[in-house]
Formats: C-alpha cells, structure tokens, sequence
C-alpha cells in the first residue's frame, strides 16, 4: 500500500491477479473508447488497461512535456507511475531513438536530483555532477566551471547565515530593494548631501574623517567598540501605532540591506583594485623596488579581503533574522569586530606606500583570525 | 484521428444522456474541437438563470486536457472577469487521458455549487464567501438575475 500511493509499482504480477480477471478477448479502451483484441493488454500493478497505442502516446506526450514528476497511470485519480521496464516496451515498439534518449535523460536528472549525496552544478550551461560526502549545507566549487555554491541549496555560498533563512533574505530584497531605491532618490536626507557634498568639493581642504557606514563623526566612534553595524531597535517600538511600527520595520530593514549592498558594491570595486594592485606591483619590479616575490603579499591581501568581505556580506541577513538575545550580541559584537580590521586592511591595502609590509601581514593574520572566530560556530564538520 | 473520434462517442453520449443540468446549445455548428454548451443549475444562487461555456478541446486530446470558459458573467470566487475557471482536474498537470468530458462538466457544476475560496481568481468574492456568505448569496443571485442567460 505504502507502494502505491508513493507511486512506486508493487509487484505487477501479484495485484494483477487479484484486480484483472484474465481479460476477455475484447475490451473497450478507456482513452480513445475503442475496443481492441489482446489477451494482455498492457497495464501496470493498478490493473487499469488501456491499448497498445493510447499508452504509446501518452508516454511520448509526457516525455516530450518533460515530465517533471514521472508518467502516471492514464486513469484517473490513480497515482500510479510508469516504471522503466513498462515505458521501455512502447518505445522499442517503433524504435523511436529520440524518445528513448530523452527519457533517459529524463531518468538520469531523477536519479541524480533524488540522490542525498549528489547536486546538479548550478553554473551556466554546466553538466557537472557534484558529489558530497555529507549532504550538508557548506561551500563547494565545481571543478569544471570553478563556480562555488552552497551544497544544500544550490545558491551562491551563505555561510553563517543558513539556506532558509537566505532564500528569505534574498526574495524580500528582490521584492523590497527597488521600495529601498525609490525612497534614497526620491525622499531627503539629512545627512547625505552635506556630507557627498563635502565629500566633493573639499578635495584638498581639510574635512573631518568620517564613518562610511553611518556617515557620522569619526572621533565618536573610538577605537575600540565599533557599532556601526549593529541596529538599535526603539524599545518604546511595541507601544506606538501600526504606522511607526511598519516605518520601523522599514527602517530596520533598510539598515540591514543598505550594509549588504555597501559590502556588495565594495566587493565589485575591490575586484577592481586587485588588478591595479598586479599593475603597481610589475611597476614597482621593474623600477628596481624589491622582488616580484616581495610583493606577492599585497595579491594575498587583496584575495583575503575579498574573501572577508564576502563573509561579512552574508552576515546581515542572519541578524537580520535572528532572535534578540546572548547569541545575537554575541555575534554582533564579533561581527562589529570583523568589520573594523576589514576596514582597516582596505585602508590599508588603498595606502600601500604608507603602510610596511610587517604591518599589512599582521593585519591579515588579524582579519583572518576574526573570520575564523566569527564563522566557528557555524561550520558544520 | 483519436481526439476526433472519441469526440464524437463522447458528444452522442452527453445528447442521449437526458441531463437536465447541461446540454449543447441549439444551433451549434457542432465542431467536434469547440463544443458551445449551456449550464443550467439547480442549486442557489446560481438556480435564476443559465450560463453559456465554451469547450475547447485540442488536437492532442486526451492527452492533453480542455480548456474551458464562461461566456455569461458569473459571480464566482473561482472564476475570473475574463471567464477563466481554475478547475484542478483540467490543470495540465493533474490531466489524466482515462477523464471524460461529462466527468469534467460534473466538475464545473460541482465547483459552482461549492466554490473553494482557498484558491481564489477573485480574491474579493472568496473574502466575502467566507466572511458573509448570506451576502454573497444574495449578491449572486442579484447577478445572476441581470446577467445569466435564459434558462428556457
């Protein structure tokens, strides 16, 4: 029973001897309602027999629609599915080489898609088949088109935020950046302005360092505990009317995205970087200032930003969705730290000539380690 | 060949049933593929009138599932402005071939006696199917009454 209503064929020959008398010599097709002359008419376990050519059809008809759920019985309310050996006998019949090949390639994609252990990679026009010791959440690359993907879902890599909770993320961006869009251009700011303003005209004149995150002071900031990252909710939240709350909601959202697209554009512009830094570096060779070997840390620096960057992208959808408590402190606290050595390596990385190299590499071992501390708890062994 | 055939059994079958529920509309060229039939359904709020549908069927049938549209304006959670009806035994992936026309007719009556606001076209009459079905009752066959076509 468990058999059939998952649409798996028990065995033909025990049920049919139950359900189907030996059939009289002429029946009548429940498809085209002809009558036909067989003394086995073909029929799987259910014993619901229709005709040589209905079936046929059918199951040309289903494997050119591409069937995504198997072929199943032509009788209604049956659940019943075809199985390999009964659709193979209708397309020997006439060979039919095109059908045959796409339901085997039909059969292929089943098999691989219901394995636990194997993933289909997700790259463009990639057929790779990925397999996965534990079928777990975590980052893997592809060795054919070097795409990495998160094992579990099939996405771009999310850790530490999980594959719920990023599909979540990523359709309430889909519907909710362009709202986020409309309101930067179209409703006023008050800090904004002054401070791109600032930002442009002051070139050479001295303006005050200022946060990039919240566009604040840099001296309010300290050094040593940097929130910038972190979203305080208004306590009083719960007491006010609907509209506050929704404008919160807004707001909280906003906070949260407006720091992954930040991270995300600065990915893009690092990306950039990275190439000048090759050009700085063949420069620097040529004009006698150390080795090409010398220099090598500067790529490294660059990849590990990249690579911290990305981590820290994919934290603001966690919080984002956390529950207030020990753990979401916690985590944010490791993430404000992340964010400042990030930050710092950027600078950093921006100002070489300033900076030695003792300096950057201890600012890597640094970012590198926050990383590691940040994501402990999430990698899965 | 086996769409036009089977048709044909199915149309003959339907004209010598004597149902007083449905029947083809008069002066039908007959096209086997195209079938113009009136409901006319006894239960409230629809029991004030009659609805005009069209069967289509395509070449591929039965393999492939009708499609079928209301040509009276209906007052109906499941049916929308345009005469579509979300009607799950017609859906391409619930179409089994062994379905018949009649069997689908049941379902198109069925589903007007008892609409499903879980799957709304229109989501506003499911709203007030659920909340105030007397209203919805009344506002139906208020429709109807204006809209339906004669049920001679």
């Amino acid at each position: 029973k468990l058999l059939d209503e998952s649409g798996v064929q028990s065995n033909p020959d025990s049920r049919s001897g139950v359900k189907t008398k030996p059939p009289h010599p002429q029946k009548t097709c429940g498809v085209c309602l002809e009558s036909f002359h067989t003394s086995k008419p073909p029929a799987l376990g259910c014993g619901h027999q229709f005709c040589q050519r209905c079936w046929k059809q059918h199951i040309e008809f289903a494997v050119k629609d591409g069937m995504s759920q198997g072929i199943p019985c032509m009788e209604q309310k049956c659940n019943l599915l075809c199985h390999f050996d009964f659709v193979r006998q209708f397309y020997t019949l006439p060979q039919d080489p095109s059908l045959e090949a796409a339901y085997n390639a039909h059969l292929f994609r089943i098999s691989v898609s219901s394995h636990y252990q194997l993933r289909f990679c997700p790259g463009v026009d990639c057929t790779y088949v990925i397999y996965g010791e534990t079928p777990k959440p975590r980052k893997v690359q592809c060795t054919g088109c070097k795409t990495t993907f998160c094992f579990d879902c099939g996405t771009p890599p999310h850790i530490p935020t999980n594959c719920e909770t990023i599909k979540k993320w990523l359709t309430k961006c889909a519907d909710d950046s362009e709202t986020a869009n409309y309101i930067s251009a179209n409703t006023k700011d008050d800090k904004l302005p002054s401070t791109q303003s600032l930002i442009r005209e002051t070139k050479n004149t001295f303006i005050p360092d200022f946060c990039w995150m919240c566009m604040g002071d840099w001296k309010n900031h300290g050094n040593s505990y940097y929130e910038c990252s972190r979203y305080k909710e208004n306590p009083l939240i719960a007491s006010t009317n609907s509209q506050h709350q929704a404008r919160e909601a807004l707001k909280k959202y906003l906070f949260y995205f407006q720091r992954w697209e930040n991270h995300n554009r600065s990915l893009h512009l690092e990306a950039q970087a990275r190439s000048q830094i090759q050009q700085q570096i063949e420069e620097k060779v040529n004009s006698n200032q150390g080795t090409w070997i010398d220099w090598q840390y500067l790529l490294r620096a660059g990849e590990l930003l990249a690579k911290c960057r990305y981590t820290l992208q994919y934290t603001y959808p966690h919080v984002y969705y956390a529950e207030s408590g020990p753990e979401k402190t916690l985590f944010e606290y490791q993430q404000a730290q992340l964010e400042v050595e990030i930050e710092g390596l950027a600078w950093k990385l921006e100002h070489v000539g300033d900076y030695q190299r003792g300096d950057v590499e201890n600012q890597m071992d640094v970012s590198e380690k926050r990383r590691q501390t940040l994501l402990a708890r999430f990698v899965t062994a | 060949m086996a769409a036009t055939r089977r048709l044909q059994q199915e149309m003959l079958g339907i004209q010598g049933e004597g149902v007083k529920t449905y029947r083809f509309l008069d002066g039908d060229d007959k096209n086997l593929l195209s079938w113009k039939m009136l409901l006319i359904p006894d239960f409230v709020p629809y029991n004030k009138g009659a609805f005009r549908i069209d069967i289509v069927f395509p070449a591929e049938y039965p393999f492939k599932p009708p499609k079928i549209t209301f040509k009276t304006k209906i007052y109906h959670p499941n049916v929308d402005e345009k005469g579509q009806i979300c009607l799950p035994i017609i859906s391409p992936e619930n179409w089994k071939p062994a379905t018949k026309a009649v069997q689908v007719l049941h379902a198109v009556l069925a589903l007007m006696a008892a609409p499903e606001p879980e799957h709304p076209l229109r989501g506003d009459l499911a709203e007030e199917y659920t909340k105030d079905k007397n209203k919805f009752l009344k506002n139906a066959e208020d429709y109807t009454k204006k809209h339906a076509e004669k049920r001679q």
